[in-house]
């Protein structure tokens, strides 16, 4: 029955019907079937839904809308400038520095690849061209789900269920993130070097680092606030979204003043709108899942692996070509949503931690978004920068080599992605 | 052409009464569960309806932001295969997958009306309410999410190259 859900679920796909339906009917062709009550298709997909965690998606989505409409990518910028702007490739490291500030506030690599994109991309392609300065945007916005708070991994420790909390998967994200981070940074100043480009941003100045410094306070404090009151157990992941909202609401009406009341309805529906495509994914798998647990598909695919191997390591490396593979064709929502019930618990069974595993899986998906066919963020680049596919792809190399040299890193080294939430008491 | 007119209007009206409640449901979560965090840590207490008053805010919110998202085409879909095809067959294609997605989502409608009505009498812990108030945006979401379906069937959406991404 597994094998027929799956391959109807692929045909509807292939041919062009959007993922939560296509979940949809296939569950809906498995229930009957299996002879199973059509009446139990209404109760999962509302029960899968109705969930006090999962509301930490359009609660963090809504305080990374507001930060934007509030104008802290002014604020980012003016930072990062003050302290690199002048150093080889200067510009385009304020890039990264923005993408990882946007990144500690926001958690979507869309929304943050669509802000660097309409902000940074006029500025960066007097200097360095339109294909790199795409290039630049697209590695440093898909920091974005790799530094908490993420929405992806808030969407991955809700498929894995217990054994993995968002905090936890959170702390995995900071030493990997920030090892991409300086990698990327690295990255920039080679190619500038290597290209000759010429010394643009702002001249070194103590007053205006101080000044700068000064003016992103505020913004930095956030994520200070958010992320350390989930880590230290002060809130949940959705009281802290939803603080997060309401510091994002006081930046924007009393620090840059820039948000108006006015802007406050398009942002709870934009923010609404987008969860509730991940959430329909949610509410339609549930039942395919449920289907997959009946027909026992978990534990024949955990014989089949161990058949294959007994090495952790070669598992993840499976998992990760796996992954490769699927992240071509395949959104990473949805990807979450279908692969985390029927991986995460083998991975249990290979002795591989929990966090460890989430992170790989999130990295893999993350690195996905940037790569083509299907790399979502690459589309958003394109479509707001105007640069040809080919040429961002072209010009993306390099930062998705890098992207891959960190994944291999965590995956050959596991502390590096357990030493911090361990320390913490995950 | 009646019917065409007749069920664009009602999906005009019905996406105004969608996005307003939309826009509520997301205030409401962010308002309850804020204050929740601010009775704990301010008044020493806390709301005991607070968790399921705002749950039932985020299944309305999503379950009716749900059909929102099939009029302006932004459900995920692999379109890598379809693009390749001629116009003809492309448009042939969608109209049966958006008849065939609209079909499931009318059994979901059918369902869940019973569901629903088996649930009528039992109460919420928390807040005095029938627990159907949970079905309530199923049952409205499949009914609106079908109705966008078959006119989408009837109106395919201008063909979009790239993947569709919100």
């Amino acid at each position: 029955m597994s094998l027929f859900v799956i391959i109807t679920f692929l045909i509807l796909a292939f041919l062009g019907m959007p993922l939560a339906f296509s979940l949809g009917v296939s569950a809906l062709a498995g229930l009957w079937m299996s002879g199973f009550d059509l009446a139990v298709l209404s109760p999962r997909l509302m029960n899968a839904v109705n969930s006090f965690p999962l509301m930490s998606i359009p609660l963090f989505m809504v305080a990374g809308e507001l930060m934007l409409k509030g104008g802290i990518m002014d604020r980012l910028v003016g930072f990062a400038n003050a302290f690199i702007g002048r150093m080889r490739g200067g510009l385009a490291q304020v890039a990264i520095v923005s993408g990882a500030g946007l990144a500690s506030v926001s958690g979507a690599a869309v929304a943050d690849a669509s802000a660097l994109s309409s902000t940074l991309v006029p500025s960066l392609k007097k200097q360095y061209g339109l294909g790199f300065s795409s290039g630049i945007v697209a590695a440093a916005a898909n920091l974005g789900p790799i530094i908490p708070p993420s929405g992806a991994m808030i969407v991955y420790a809700f498929m894995a269920g217990s054994s993995v909390s968002v905090g936890g998967l959170f702390m995995a994200g900071v030493v990997p993130g920030l090892i991409l981070f300086v990698a990327l940074m690295a990255l920039c100043w080679l190619i500038a070097w290597m290209r000759d480009y010429p010394l643009a941003g702002t001249p070194f100045s103590l007053a205006n680092i101080l000044r700068e410094t000064r003016r992103s306070f505020l913004v930095f404090l956030m994520p200070v606030v958010v992320i350390g009151g989930i880590v230290i157990g002060a809130f949940t992941p959705t009281e802290g979204a939803a603080i997060g909202v309401c510091y994002a609401l006081f930046l924007g009406f009393f620090v840059t003043r820039q948000l108006k009341l006015s802007d406050l309805p398009e942002v709870l529906l934009t923010a609404a709108k987008t969860s509730a495509l991940v959430g329909a994914m949610i509410a339609f798998a549930s039942t395919v899942t449920f289907l997959f647990t009946i027909d026992m598909l978990p534990m024949q695919l955990a014989s089949l692996m161990k058949g294959i191997t007994d090495s952790p390591f070669l598992f993840l490396c499976l998992i990760s070509l796996m992954l490769l593979v699927v992240g071509m064709f395949l959104e990473s929502n949805a990807a979450y949503i279908m692969l985390v019930p029927l991986f995460h618990p083998i991975a249990l069974q290979y002795g591989i931690d929990p966090l460890h595993f989430g992170f790989i899986f999130v990295l893999n998906l993350v690195i996905g978004m940037l790569t083509p066919p299907v790399g979502v963020v690459l589309f958003v680049v394109t479509g707001i920068t105007g640069v040809r596919m080919g040429e961002l792809v072209r010009e993306s190399w390099p930062f998705i080599a890098a992207m891959y040299a960190v994944l291999l890193l965590c995956m050959l080294v596991p502390s590096v992605v357990t030493w911090l939430p361990t320390w913490l008491g995950y | 052409m009646i019917a065409d007119r007749l069920l664009t209007t009602i999906l005009t009206r019905v996406d105004s009464g969608a996005r307003l409640i939309v826009i509520g449901g997301a205030a409401t979560m962010v308002a309850v569960v804020s204050a929740q965090v601010v009775m704990r840590y301010v008044f020493n207490g806390s709301f005991d309806w607070a968790d399921e008053v705002s749950r039932i805010a985020f299944v309305w919110t999503t379950f009716l932001a749900i059909p929102l998202g099939i009029r302006e085409g932004a459900h995920v879909g692999i379109t890598l295969l379809v693009n390749k095809l001629p116009a003809g067959l492309r448009g042939a294609i969608s109209r049966l997958m958006n008849l065939l997605a609209a079909g499931m989502l009318l059994v979901v409608f059918w369902t869940s009306i019973a569901v629903a009505a088996a649930t009528w009498s039992e109460r919420l812990g928390a807040v005095n309410m029938t627990s159907s108030v949970f079905f309530i945006p199923v049952i409205l979401s499949a009914a609106h999410g079908a109705l966008h379906l078959i006119n989408l069937a009837l109106h395919p959406l201008p063909h979009r190259p790239a993947e569709a991404m919100a």
